[in-house]
Order: structure tokens, then C-alpha cells, then sequence
């Protein structure tokens, strides 16, 4: 075995790297225990309205499913510019790959945009957090999650500065890839945040 | 084996501990509840002993046995396994605790599962940092009364306690009639309990609850049924009328200065919500949640500034003059 | 050997830290940060056990009147949480960083600035939650801060948020770690090292960083939900706007039940590992071992209503939760008795890291005999709350944790100094300490069963406390003084202790095939492992020159010629090779972001937008500066 071994490693000095990066499965484990924050704070949430007569309690309208609908959408299609993004970068098509970069920017801005708006510059009149639990939980989520698109775009920015500054290639792809990932999961927790939140106490209103 | 004398120490030092005085507390039970709560403490000490010993004789002889010697090869063949791993791995490690656990799960839910008795007598216990506030709706032949502190309750009667609380979680116990109960802000808990003789159960709040956690204290003082109904009676009327003329100005005192805010004297004041009922105030043992006994100079150092007795309690210095203290101690010790 | 000689001194240089202050700040190597855990771990051991001592001396007798009892509930509300978060935690932390990666045969930590970003975080969190002796605000309402009690309305002042917000970024500190040493496992074990050949106190660390990962969250959300109740006026907590406070003690103890075996499994994996070596015999049941420390991880997660039998929910969740308590001890019999049964079959050398193990043996099965009954929720009723659970609890963690980190100590000392300890002062330390801990915690189950309730910052006389608490309170100075001997005989021993050579003990595992202390690059050559305990490999009786055993032929030289910071990433159950990837060096970066971090914990507690806003800012630049490439790398 040992012969075997030794001519392995010694192999993959001269050979393209095989197998995943450090920081594929750093990121990855990132995801399962950030995943599990969200499943706690959404566990408070459905906690909450259990013990809740009527949800969202009396005096607060149902949450409004068409500017949010698509605003989620715009979110979600982010996770197919981004897939686009690292197929460009993989293929060395450099164009491409700024393009979606830009595109994946924009629509997070966007979505990260309409969501401060909301809650610094229409809301707070009529539904503020310190109100009750619901609106407590509400912006909690909701900032919470929002907090992880800011995060997720900074991590972009960088990618794009470093991209303006010549950096990365087909066998140059792991910040790229490993900001991917992450992406993705902000855009997953989103169906469960907008699952839970908007569409849940929408259909069980109406059902 | 010089680990011996110091074992044989620890345990002579544990057995006089156990003997000497054992039956206290949840190990005096009183009451049906608590002898449940007994019944199972025994079963688990003695299950418990039982393994302990079994384990640590297991492991005098594994230290003791001349054993097969050093082999740091052996056992390298998973697949082979040594017949003692088998037997101990297996048998010690899922076998026993598989049988022993069952009959203590079986034992716990069968415990719990008696349909709790419907109460003959309901008390209201409402808990405050750091008194409790007791009253009583549904006494035979009497209006409903409040008092504080000491809960009188008539013997062989299944008594329900309705609990709540009004700022932080508190917690009813009183080791010698049943398990505790947390009491918690935004819902009713209830625990039913009886009491065998007659007797002053010590009992506490045992969930902390902020600075004088360890002054939350009450009692449960039960009576003979006939001793209750005559107690009960006693604390339906409206507050006995001061006789002399100290009491009288003491009455004054009450109702001029900060008192009537926050404590009710039925038939005097009744506005005051905040601290506990003072109406049959001289009826009580101990004040202040069984920080003092009931005398004369306790009292008036309470009312003078209980803050230095029990820092953080909601009761603030009172800074009155000689005269009018005087009068309002012995207004308030005439409220038998 | 003059290629050896060159071999050493180019490993030396490229993975070297500067000389002085700088290499200090800006070292990543994972024995400097594991040494690190193990002193600030140590540091706050002794705050606590200090508080502790002064707790013990105001409950000696009935209204003592040494501590008012405004400073006995922050003594108990510091020292819950410096045990709990600043103790036990990173002194694990200490052992695992240090000798993780020399067990299983690589040269650093997967993620080395993050492994010193953890420790910088963790003392920062630490001197951030202590700054409150400081400024006058200690917490006070308990290390499981209870709602509404820690709510502004009963706790005015800043004690909470220097809980609330120090836990959160402790929390931080613990994920990073438990992440790093999951990937540090996955992928930079030696090649050979199949699963079947994982040391048992790394598969130990690997279920702690498991749970770690699926039980911080919670008690990162359950903190940031109290720090926003009290600075933003949130209403989770409160029954009166649609809130409970019962969610708080499902949140918290989602967390604070797998905290424990967090605490408990490293201690277990321990004594797994010094037992064969003082048994001379190979641990009995390994696969059972390590499935029984997984089984632990998941089960412990269905447990945490235990801890909430008296609060007033329905019997169907109650005897769940009972049932499932009671489960987790299964797990815990098969570890004790594959102990017993390597025992049964070798022939023990009491030395005194068998001694500490044999201790925590003993005492892991009174505190898990006690913590049957608690399981039990009609002795619950009358256990919970009172001192029978405080002396159950300290079995286990001021006992059995202790023990298995001291046993730990002891036995890795010679690989962490070079030296070794004096044998009869570790004996006189180990049985003060034994006698101590059992004299201190024993008689306070009866004190608990006779009714006397936790936290109580005093007691009145006459309910029969008086006799368990003095004997309680003598035997915690016994405890002091037992610790305080070790501490001793480990002080000398540092500096005048005999030396000790590679391998003192003649133990298996990889990290007795480096000198001691190991070099900076820890090994020279990359070993590959073909059996559990590489180094009694074909042996049958005990070699203490177990280092030859990475010099034979066909072991491999990681890099020469040309030697860089590199380590071989390996793949699979089967441990294979995969790529050769260079390592980040030493950096300034971690200590740099931990303390902007520092900065916006300041900022949150000043409840100061424009500051929590500028700190967040200046986090976006330092961690930008953390991963932007180096010139020439």
C-alpha cells in the first residue's frame, strides 16, 4: 500500500488539483449550521402563532402577495445568474462572466433595496416592532435574512474587484464557486422565510 | 489497594449524613403527593445503588485480576471480537441499562398517569417579587377573602392551586405535600395537594426571581377541617376597629400617608393592589414572605425602611416620624 | 543525514512564526493556538472556582452575611457562565486544536486564521463579559437568563447585554472552531487513515462539532432575541402582547442540554484514549465506542424539555422528553463498559493519568446515576430547582469534565512541555482534588432533598441546610486546595520537570511520533497509517522510540525538493490523497477583525446605531483584507 500511496501524492504535486477545496466544505458547513438559525427563528415564529388566537393578530393586515411575489421571484432568478456566472468563468468566457456578475448584483440590489425601503420608510407607522410578538418576529426575519443578502453582496463586490483586477479562471474558481454556494443558500432560506411569513398565514386565512 | 481506607471514609462520612437526620423535607412527606414522589425516590436510590455497586464491583475485578497481560496487537481483527467485549460491551452497556431504564420509564409514567384529584377547596395563589399573594374564592359559607403569605388549608382535603404570577417565573413548592410548579407570566399552572395531619409546612419559591429569590418564602398551615372553617370565618370579616385611641390615630396614619397605595385593609381601604392584604395582618406568623416573625419591633423596622431587611423588595422607606410609627405598628398588630 | 538536516531547517522556515511581539499577534500555527485555549481556559477556571469559593463561604452557615445578595446572584449568574462558555468549552477547544491535527497526522488546522480568529474571539467575548466588575454592571439573572427577569423591566442597567451580547459573539467564536475541525478531519487526515482508524478522541471532537453546529444557532438566536427585547423593546417574551416566556427556555435549552455532552464527550473520548495506554491493550469495542459518542450527539438533541418538567406543559411531552432522557444513557453504559472491559483484559499502571481517568469513572457514574432520577419527572418535581441538581450537575461537570480534561492534562504534558510531572505531588493533587469534589457535592443532595432550592443567596436555620452546606463548604476549599496543588506541581514541572523524550507513556496514536514539543511543522514527513494505533503496529510489547516508526522506506517526504507550507489533502473513508494544497501563513487579519468584532459588541451595548453601523463597516474592510491575496502568494 505504501508504494501505491507515495506515488499518489506524489502524482497530484504534478497534476490539477482533484477534489473539492477546504472551502467548499467550510462553506457548506457554514450553510447547515446558518440553515439551522433560520429553522430556530422560523421555529419562534410557528411557536408564536400557535399560541395565537388569529395570525397575524387583530388589527394587522394579511401580508400582500403581488410586489412580494415578485420581488422573491427576482430574488430566486439571482440563483440562476449566478450558476451562469461560474459556467462563464469555467469556460474562460471573461464577458459573460462580468455580465451575470452584474445582473446577480443588481437584481440583489434590487430585492435588498425595496426591502430597507419598506421597513425604514413605510412601515413603521402603522406596524412597528416593538408592537407585538408578530411584528417583533416579522422584522426580526425579515432583517435577518436581509442582513445575509448584505453579506452576500459585499462577498460579491469583492469577487467583482478582484475579477476587475485579473484574478480568477477556469482553474482559478474557488472564491467564485465558494461564494456561490453561500449564494444559493440565502436565496433557499428565502422560500422558507417567504413560505412561512407570507404565503402560510395567507392560505390559512382564506382556507 | 490504598484507595480503600479513603473509600471507606466517603462512605462512612455519606451513611452518617443519610442517618442523621433523613426525614426532612421531601423525605417527610405529609401528604399523598409527596408520598408518591417518596415511593419513587426509593425505588430509584435503591436501582441506582444497585448498578453503582454492580458497576464498581465489575471494575474492582477487571483492576484486580491478573488479567491476560500486555498485548498491544490483540483485538487489532475486528471481525473477531474477544468474547469479554461481547459480554461486557453488550451486556453492561445495553442489555442493563435497556432493562433497568424500562422498568424506571414504566415506573415514572405510571406514576404520573393517576388522574389527579378534583379539588374540594381551590386557592388562588398569585406570585410576586417576592410575596405571594393567596386568595380564596371558594370557601363554603364565606365571601371571598385575600391574605398572603401563610396558606391554611383544611387536612385530608384535596386542595387545587390555581397559579400564576404577576411580573416574573416564580415557582410553588413545599417539599413535605408535593412537586413544585413553575408559575409563569401569561398562563395559569395548577397542582393539587393534600395534607395528612395538621402541621406548618415550610415552603419557598424555587425559581429564581431576582435579587430577594432567597426571602421568597411561605408556609402551608394546615388544620383540622372544623379549626379551617373557624380560621376562614376569622379572615372573611372586615377588619376588627382600632380600640384605643393609638390604634385609632394609627388608623389615620394608614390612610394619610403611602400606605393605602399599595395595601388594602378591608372596611378601611380597599384601592391598594400592590403589596399584600393587610387585613388580618396580626393572624400571621411572619412578614415580609417569612423573612421576620410577626412582633412589634420587627414590624416597625419593616415599615421604617425595608430596604435594609430586604433590599429590592417593592416596599420603600417610610421615613415617619416616632409617633406616627408607634401608632401604625399598633394599629396594624390589633388587625387580628 | 545532511539532507535531513536541511529538510529541518527549511520546514522550520516555512512554517516558523516571526520572533517577538509580531509573530506572536500574527502566529496561526494550531499549537500556539490550542496553547493559548488552554491558559485563557485555565485563567478563567480560576475566576470561577474563585467565585465559587465565595459562594461556598456566604452558604457555610444560615444567614452568614458575607455576600449581599445582590453579589451572590452575579457570583452564580459568572460563574454558571465562565464555567459553562469560558471554561470547559475552550479548555476542550485547547486540547483539540493542539492535538487534532498531530492525530491524525497533518500539519495545521484546515482553516488556520480562522482557527485564530476563534481563540481571539473567544478571549475578547471573554474580557468583553467580564468588563461588567469593571463598569458595575455584572450580569445577575442567572447564566440561563430566564425572561422576563432579564428584561429591562426587572434588569435595568447594562448587566444583561454584557450577557446577551458576549454569548452571541462567544457563539461565533465556537462555530468557527467546530467548523474548522470537522474540515480539518474530512480532508487533512494522513493517507491511510480510513474512518475505522480515526483516533477516538478525534471522532470525539467530530460529534461535539457536529452538535455544535445544530446547537449554537439557537442559542445565537435566543440571545440576539433578548438583546433586542431589552434595547429595541421587542415583545417575543411577552404574554401580554401575543409573546411567552416559555420560549426562551425551549430556545435556551435546545442548546443547554447538548452543551453538556459538548462538555462531557471530549472528557469520555479521553479516558477512551488513556486507558489502552495504561492498560497496554487496545481499547475493547472501538466501533461501539465511537457509535455510542455519535448516538449521544443526535439523542442529546431530544432532551431539552427535561429541563422544563415543572414549567406546566401537557404529559404526553413530558414523558417523551423522559423517555428520551433515559435513552441517552445507553450510549453512555456501552463507553463505560468498553472502559471496563479494556480494564477486564490488561493489566493497569497507575500513573497519574490513569488515576484522573479512573476518577472521572467514577464520578460519571454517580452524576449519571442521579441524572437517571432526574429523568424522571415525578422525582423531577422534587429534585428540579434544588440543590440535588446542583450536586448532580457537578458530577458531571465540575467531576466528570474536570476529571477527563485533568487526565487529558496529564497526559499530554510531556508532549506540550517536554516534560513530565512529579509523580507523588500529581498523586497528593489527584486525591485532594477526589476527596474534595465528592465531599463538596454529596451531602448536597440531601440538602436538596430536604427542600432546599437553588440560587437562594442565604438560608434560615432550623430546616436542617446546616449541616450538608458546612460540609459542603469544607469540602469546596478541599477542591480549591486540590487544584491549586496541581497547578503547582504543573508550574514546576513546566520548568524543572524530568525530560521526557517522544513518547513517555509508549502510547499508539500519532502525536507520540513527533518530539516533544513538536517542531512548527509538527511532521517532517507525512506519515501513512495502517492501523488504529500506528505506533504498536506490529509490536506486541511497549517501545517508547515510537517515533522511528514514520522513518521507514516507503513513508513519504511531503514536499521535498523545494519545501513549502503545504499539507496533503486526503479523501473519503478511506483516507486517500488527493492534492498537495500551500497553506495560509501568518496573518494579522484575524486579530484584526476580532477586534472590530469587539468594537460592534461595544457598539451594540451603547445601543448606538451610528457606532453599530461604523463597526459593521469596518468589518466589511478588515475581513476584505483577510482574504485579498498577499504580493507573491
Amino acid at each position: 500500500m505504501g508504494d501505491a500511496l507515495a506515488e499518489v501524492v506524489q502524482r497530484s504535486r504534478l497534476q490539477p488539483a482533484r477534489g473539492r477545496s477546504l472551502a467548499f466544505w467550510g462553506v457548506i458547513l457554514l450553510a447547515v449550521t446558518e440553515g439551522v438559525l433560520f429553522a430556530v427563528i422560523l421555529f419562534a415564529w410557528f411557536y408564536t402563532w400557535a399560541r395565537t388566537p388569529q395570525w397575524p393578530p387583530e388589527g394587522i393586515a394579511l401580508p400582500e402577495l403581488g410586489f412580494s411575489a415578485v420581488r422573491s421571484m427576482v430574488l430566486l432568478s439571482t440563483s440562476a445568474s449566478v450558476w451562469a456566472c461560474e459556467r462563464a468563468l469555467r469556460r474562460g468566457d471573461r464577458r459573460r462572466t462580468w455580465a451575470w456578475l452584474l445582473v446577480t448584483l443588481g437584481a440583489a440590489a434590487f430585492f435588498l433595496g425595496t426591502h430597507v425601503h419598506e421597513f425604514v420608510a413605510v412601515t413603521p407607522d402603522e406596524f412597528l416592532w416593538s408592537d407585538n410578538a408578530y411584528a417583533s418576529l416579522w422584522w426580526t426575519i425579515l432583517n435577518l435574512h436581509g442582513a445575509h443578502v448584505a453579506v452576500g453582496m459585499v462577498v460579491w463586490l469583492y469577487v467583482l474587484v478582484r475579477l476587475g483586477r485579473g484574478a480568477y479562471g477556469p482553474d482559478d474558481d474557488v472564491e467564485v464557486s465558494t461564494a456561490s454556494i453561500y449564494w444559493h443558500f440565502v436565496d433557499g432560506v428565502w422560500v422558507f422565510v417567504y413560505a412561512s411569513l407570507y404565503l402560510l398565514p395567507n392560505l390559512l386565512a382564506r382556507g | 489497594m490504598r484507595q480503600r481506607p479513603v473509600m471507606a471514609a466517603v462512605g462512612t462520612v455519606a451513611l452518617a449524613v443519610v442517618l442523621a437526620g433523613c426525614a426532612r423535607g421531601g423525605l417527610a412527606p405529609r401528604g399523598p403527593e409527596a408520598e408518591r414522589i417518596l415511593d419513587v425516590t426509593e425505588i430509584l436510590v435503591i436501582a441506582g445503588g444497585a448498578v453503582a455497586l454492580l458497576v464498581v464491583a465489575t471494575w474492582v475485578v477487571a483492576v484486580r485480576r491478573p488479567g491476560r497481560g500486555d498485548d498491544l496487537d490483540a483485538g487489532r481483527d475486528e471481525l473477531d471480537p474477544d468474547p469479554v467485549e461481547r459480554g461486557l460491551v453488550l451486556g453492561g452497556g445495553i442489555v442493563l441499562p435497556g432493562v433497568v431504564l424500562t422498568g424506571l420509564f414504566v415506573l415514572g409514567v405510571w406514576t404520573m398517569s393517576r388522574p389527579p384529584p378534583t379539588g374540594d377547596l381551590v386557592v388562588e395563589v398569585v406570585a410576586h417579587q417576592f410575596w405571594w399573594e393567596v386568595t380564596y374564592r371558594q370557601v363554603p359559607g364565606v365571601e371571598p377573602f385575600a391574605t398572603a403569605n401563610e396558606i391554611h388549608v383544611p387536612t385530608d382535603t384535596d386542595v387545587d392551586f390555581r397559579l400564576r404570577s404577576e411580573d416574573v417565573i416564580h415557582s410553588f413548592f413545599v417539599p413535605q405535600l408535593a412537586g413544585k410548579v413553575d408559575m409563569v407570566p401569561g398562563r395559569v399552572t395548577s397542582l393539587t395537594l393534600s395534607a395528612d395531619q395538621p402541621g406548618v409546612y415550610e415552603g419557598a419559591c424555587a425559581e429564581f426571581c431576582g435579587m430577594q429569590h432567597a426571602r421568597m418564602r411561605m408556609r402551608i398551615v394546615a388544620q383540622e377541617p372544623d379549626d379551617f372553617a373557624a380560621w376562614a370565618d376569622g379572615q372573611t370579616r372586615p377588619a376588627q376597629a382600632p380600640e384605643g385611641p393609638e390604634e385609632v390615630r394609627g388608623r389615620e396614619v394608614f390612610l394619610a400617608r403611602s400606605c393605602v397605595g399599595c395595601h388594602t385593609i378591608r372596611g378601611v381601604a380597599e384601592e391598594g393592589d400592590v403589596g399584600p392584604d393587610l387585613t388580618h395582618l396580626a393572624t400571621r406568623d411572619e412578614i415580609a414572605a417569612g423573612t421576620l416573625p410577626l412582633d412589634e419591633s420587627n414590624l416597625r423596622a419593616w415599615i421604617d425602611n425595608a430596604q435594609s431587611i430586604k433590599g429590592g423588595a417593592r416596599m420603600p422607606p417610610q421615613d415617619l416620624p416616632d409617633e406616627e410609627l408607634d401608632a401604625l405598628v399598633a394599629y396594624l398588630l390589633g388587625l387580628g | 543525514m545532511t539532507t535531513t538536516a536541511t529538510t529541518t531547517e527549511r520546514l522550520a522556515a516555512a512554517w516558523g512564526d516571526q520572533p517577538g511581539i509580531l509573530g506572536f499577534l500574527s502566529s496561526v500555527d494550531h499549537k500556539r493556538v490550542g496553547r493559548r485555549y488552554l491558559v485563557t481556559a485555565a485563567v478563567f477556571l480560576f475566576l470561577g472556582g474563585v467565585q465559587a469559593l465565595l459562594m461556598r463561604t456566604q452558604l457555610i452557615g444560615p444567614e452568614a452575611g458575607v455576600l449581599s445578595p445582590e453579589q451572590y446572584n452575579e457570583l452564580f449568574t459568572m460563574h454558571g457562565t465562565t464555567m459553562m462558555l469560558l471554561f470547559m468549552v475552550p479548555a476542550e477547544s485547547a486540547f483539540a486544536n493542539y492535538f487534532l491535527p498531530l492525530m491524525i497526522g497533518a500539519r495545521d488546522m484546515a482553516f488556520p486564521r480562522l482557527n485564530m480568529f476563534s481563540y481571539w474571539v473567544f478571549l475578547f467575548a471573554g474580557l468583553f463579559m467580564y468588563a461588567g466588575f469593571v463598569t458595575g454592571d455584572v450580569p445577575d439573572g442567572g447564566w440561563f437568563a430566564y425572561s422576563p427577569l432579564v428584561l429591562d423591566e426587572f434588569s435595568p442597567g447594562r448587566d444583561m447585554d454584557f450577557y446577551a451580547i458576549g454569548v452571541i459573539f462567544l457563539g461565533l467564536s465556537t462555530t468557527a472552531g467546530a467548523i474548522n475541525f470537522l474540515v480539518t478531519t474530512f480532508k487533512l487526515r494522513a493517507p491511510g487513515m480510513t474512518v475505522s482508524r480515526i483516533p477516538v478522541f478525534v471522532w470525539g471532537i467530530v460529534a461535539i462539532a457536529f452538535m455544535i453546529l445544530f446547537a449554537f444557532p439557537s442559542f445565537t438566536v435566543a440571545p440576539l432575541m433578548l438583546e433586542l427585547s431589552r434595547a429595541l423593546d421587542m415583545r417575543f417574551f411577552d404574554p401580554s402582547a401575543g409573546g411567552d416566556p416559555l420560549l426562551w427556555q425551549h430556545l435556551f435549552w435546545f442548546w443547554g442540554h447538548p452543551i453538556v455532552y459538548i462538555q462531557l464527550l471530549p472528557s469520555t473520548a479521553i479516558v477512551s484514549t488513556i486507558i489502552p495506554v495504561f492498560t497496554r491493550r487496545r481499547l475493547v469495542g472501538y466501533a461501539w465506542v465511537v457509535a455510542a459518542m455519535l448516538a449521544t450527539a443526535f439523542i442529546s438533541f431530544g432532551l431539552w424539555v427535561h429541563h422544563m418538567f415543572v414549567a406546566g406543559l401537557p404529559q404526553l411531552t413530558t414523558s417523551f422528553f423522559s423517555a428520551v432522557s433515559l435513552v441517552v444513557v445507553v450510549p453512555s453504559g456501552i463507553q463505560f463498559f468498553a472502559w471496563l472491559a479494556t480494564i477486564w483484559l490488561g493489566r493497569p499502571r497507575w500513573d497519574s493519568p490513569m488515576l484522573w481517568a479512573m476518577g472521572e469513572m467514577l464520578l460519571f457514574l454517580i452524576g449519571g446515576i442521579t441524572g437517571v432520577m432526574v429523568a424522571l419527572v415525578p422525582f423531577d418535581s422534587l429534585a428540579h430547582d434544588t440543590h440535588f441538581v446542583v450536586a448532580h450537575f457537578h458530577y458531571l461537570q465540575a467531576g466528570a469534565v474536570v476529571f477527563g480534561l485533568l487526565a487529558g492534562l496529564y497526559y499530554w504534558f510531556p508532549k506540550l512541555t517536554g516534560r513530565r510531572t512529579h509523580r507523588g505531588v500529581a498523586r497528593l493533587g489527584f486525591w485532594t482534588t477526589f476527596v474534595g469534589v465528592n465531599l463538596t457535592f454529596m451531602p448536597l443532595h440531601w440538602a436538596g432533598l430536604w427542600g432546599m432550592t437553588r440560587r437562594i443567596a442565604t438560608y434560615e436555620p432550623g430546616l436542617g441546610f446546616e449541616v450538608p452546606n458546612l460540609l459542603a463548604t469544607i469540602g469546596s476549599y478541599v477542591f480549591g486546595l486540590g487544584l491549586l496543588v496541581v497547578l503547582g506541581d504543573l508550574l514546576w514541572s513546566w520548568r524543572n520537570g524530568p525530560e521526557a523524550g517522544p513518547n513517555p507513556w509508549g502510547a499508539g496514536t500519532l502525536e507520540w511520533a513527533t518530539s516533544s514539543p513538536p517542531p512548527d511543522h509538527d511532521f517532517a514527513r507525512l506519515p501513512i497509517v495502517r492501523d488504529r494505533y500506528p505506533l504498536w503496529a506490529g509490536r506486541t510489547t511497549p517501545d517508547d522510540s515510537g517515533a522511528l516508526a514514520l522513518a521507514t522506506d516507503d513513508d513519504l517526504a511531503l514536499a521535498p525538493p523545494d519545501l513549502h507550507h503545504e499539507v496533503a489533502l486526503t479523501a473519503g473513508p478511506e483516507g486517500d490523497p488527493q492534492q498537495v494544497r500551500t497553506m495560509p501563513g501568518p496573518s494579522f487579519a484575524p486579530l484584526l477583525v476580532a477586534l472590530v468584532l469587539t468594537l460592534l459588541s461595544i457598539a451594540m451595548l451603547l445601543r448606538s446605531a451610528n457606532l453599530v453601523l461604523t463597526a459593521c463597516g469596518l468589518l466589511v474592510v478588515s475581513v476584505g483584507a483577510w482574504f485579498w491575496p498577499r504580493e507573491g502568494s
